[in-house]
């Protein structure tokens, strides 16, 4: 990738891929990490071959990988498919000081990269299987039980869901 | 509310904005794609406000990192290289001098023997050897060192 091209290329999805890893690791320096890292692998890689597009998927399909492998490396008590984060599951239950954030960090990793993908991003139920390698089907039930839980936990905190 | 195979429909007319009259109608009825109607402001809200949090370096510093992990791998891979060639070499140097001394009075067989009686012209001889041997090796592939790539 020349420097132009690369130029246009961080300048359009770095911050919209910062904002998604941010969203599943809800910490600013892991996600300044793990965008530079993403970034750092795409320059190594020769992508000329593909579209804008696909190297979009490239980058998020990477972020996400670096993710779950810090996840793993470091043991940590949050797993990709089914903790939520314990610290925040534990926030106080009052629905003045819950807003949307709050509601969208109480879902599992998993469901909150699949909602920011499928919503925040747009990518087609295809794509999403293609960077978190699973079958299109499967986003298919896992995007429809994210969108429960998600509805589930407004409900809990009592935020209207429209 | 029950799953709804035009989900995936619905988030393509969302993103194109080619909305067809059956899918509008669909909307109305369907539960399952009116709270999705309902989450997408919310979570593209909540994206434009995080993305609003993101503080990046300049391009130009990702591409110097960049070359700098280009050849950082390079180099784990030529010390890979080295090690593999490093440790052929013992053991093929090992297996020569057995194949030459194995029955002289310098077999590295007995090597235990020789440290026992501080057989000093053996093990100084089987030193040299061996150094010879291993670092034909080293100084060939030496590896670069983080300074010089950076």
């Amino acid at each position: 990738m020349d420097d132009q091209t690369f130029k246009v290329f961080y300048e359009t999805h770095a911050k919209p891929l910062w904002a998604y890893v941010y969203r599943l690791t809800k910490d600013k320096d892991l996600s300044d990490e793990i965008v530079q890292e993403s970034f750092v692998r795409i320059l190594s890689r020769d992508l000329s071959s593909l579209t804008d597009v696909q190297r979009k998927a490239y980058v998020y399909q990477t972020a996400t990988n670096i993710f779950k492998d810090h996840l793993r490396k470091n043991k940590s008590l949050i797993s990709w498919e089914n903790g939520t984060d314990s610290a925040l599951a534990q926030l106080p239950n009052t629905a003045d000081k819950m807003d949307f954030e709050m509601a969208f960090d109480r879902l599992s990793t998993q469901h909150r990269s699949l909602l920011w993908m499928a919503y925040a991003e747009n990518y087609s139920h295809e794509e999403i299987a293609a960077i978190l390698k699973i079958k299109t089907t499967s986003v298919k039930v896992l995007l429809f039980r994210a969108k429960i839980k998600m509805i589930e936990i407004l409900k809990e905190l009592g935020i209207t869901e429209g | 509310m029950k799953f709804c195979e035009k989900e995936s429909a619905l988030l393509a007319a969302v993103g194109n904005g080619h909305w067809t009259e059956d899918l509008r109608r669909h909307v109305q009825t369907c539960e399952s794609c009116r709270s999705t109607i309902a989450l997408l402001p919310k979570i593209r809200s909540l994206a434009e406000t995080s993305e609003k949090m993101a503080v990046l370096p300049d391009y130009r510093w990702v591409m110097v990192q960049s070359e700098i992990y280009m050849q950082e791998s390079k180099r784990r891979f030529i010390g890979k290289v080295s090690g593999f060639i490093s440790g052929s070499s013992i053991i093929a140097f090992a297996i020569g001098l057995t194949w030459l001394f194995g029955t002289s009075e310098f077999s590295p067989i007995d090597i235990f023997t020789h440290l026992k009686n501080l057989n000093w012209s053996v093990l100084i001889l089987l030193m040299i050897l061996w150094l010879v041997s291993e670092f034909q090796f080293h100084f060939l592939f030496k590896p670069k060192t983080k300074k010089e790539t950076v």
